[in-house]
């Protein structure tokens, strides 16, 4: 089984799976996704940036101006991050269904 | 630049100049973006310090700078002197008759010793010990142990010595906060990750213990310090405001780890087939 990614890589990983977006916009990404719930401070937000891009997870792009006219550095997922993100994903799901299967969780319609 | 700005840049001193050089623009600019959207609450301060600490600490320690053995290694030798030197010093006040001893009852003074100085170091000892093979559930039970067994043998010391606690005033804040905040707020750190829930996903309630009750303790540690009112000040002035000093600070190197540690536990260590 692949080792288990931390929630704040995880949730960068899926804010980035649609669109390249800035530090600022991941966290917002986050927040509004998660309720309110996982709210990323910049200290982590870039310490786990910086991890992932030398695990090649995302990349920079060059800094271009956001809508609000300002300079930002924006970050995209590569193909290698997509594959980690699909990867945790299918590894949660499995534990979700190991969940259903103890009836922790109530099954799916049309599903055995 | 208004005051919070200038703070939170001050803040980011705390990280390694590498990290400053690279990130330091973009986090105050979405510190500043988190300002003007959350507004500048109570929470948010708790929030921002709570992130500052811990990711500083991350960043330091996977910073090829190696604090985590420094912190270890100073940790280990100061829980040496203190859990080694308190006991036997305890030991020769009650064979030896010592004068200063007399003073006071030595029974409670061995259990003072014994309890608070001695065996607390030792299990800090045992965890740093832990410490060796980092990231494992080793070393967070061997941190929840470490602070569960302080916040047990504090109240036990509290018992046998039958003090009273003071239940008002800043006496409560010192012993219930102080004293014990610490400890509860860091076993239930060292529990939380040896069940590989993540540091973010703590309840408010411990992360607030721990905040309140760093702040008392260092204040609390060079109150001590600074005026002997302490047992052992009494006993041996110099030496003991000293190793007082060193028993707090003992406690930080586990502190650190556990704030600074956020890499899961793999689940072949956490789940064996």
């Amino acid at each position: 089984m692949p080792e288990a990614l931390t929630p704040a890589v995880f949730h960068i990983l899926l804010a980035l799976a649609d669109q390249e977006r800035h530090g600022y916009g991941i966290m917002q990404d986050v927040l509004e996704r998660t309720d309110n719930q996982i709210r990323l401070g910049p200290g982590t937000l870039y310490g786990t940036i910086k991890r992932m891009l030398e695990a090649n997870q995302i990349e920079e792009l060059p800094e271009r101006e956001d809508e609000n006219h300002q300079r930002r550095r924006y970050y995209k997922l590569t193909s290698a991050g997509r594959k980690t993100a699909k990867t945790e994903a299918e590894r949660l799901e499995h534990l979700v269904n190991l969940a259903r299967s103890k009836r922790l969780l109530p099954q799916l319609k049309g599903v055995r | 630049m208004n005051l919070e700005t200038r703070v939170y840049q001050a803040l980011l001193k705390l990280y390694p100049r590498a990290f400053q050089r690279e990130y330091s623009k973009e986090m105050t600019r979405v510190f500043q973006e988190s300002l003007s959207s959350q507004g500048s609450s109570f929470g948010f301060w708790i929030r921002t310090f709570w992130d500052v600490i811990s990711s500083a600490g991350r960043e330091r320690i996977s910073g090829g700078l190696n604090m985590q053995n420094v912190l270890v290694k100073f940790g280990g030798v100061a829980a040496v002197i203190h859990g080694l030197v308190l006991p036997l010093l305890a030991i020769l006040i009650m064979t030896k008759n010592w004068e200063p001893a007399k003073q006071i009852d030595g029974l409670v003074l061995f259990t003072n010793l014994l309890f608070n100085d001695g065996l607390l170091p030792l299990i800090v000892i045992a965890s740093l010990f832990c410490l060796s093979r980092p990231h494992s559930r080793m070393e967070y039970l061997g941190c929840f142990l470490a602070f569960t067994a302080s916040l047990v043998f504090t109240i036990a010391s509290q018992i046998l010595r039958q003090d009273t606690i003071p239940i008002t005033g800043i006496w409560f804040e010192t012993y219930l906060i102080g004293l014990f905040g610490l400890p509860i707020g860091l076993a239930l750190m060292g529990l939380a990750r040896f069940r590989r829930t993540g540091v973010t996903n703590l309840p408010s309630i411990s992360k607030l213990l721990f905040g309140i009750g760093v702040v008392l303790f260092i204040t609390r540690t060079i109150g001590q310090v600074a005026v002997s009112n302490a047992l052992a000040s009494d006993v041996i002035p110099q030496l003991g405001r000293m190793l007082l000093f060193i028993e707090r600070l003992t406690w930080l190197p586990l502190a650190w780890v556990l704030l600074a540690s956020q890499k899961p536990i793999t689940p072949s260590r956490a789940q064996p087939a």
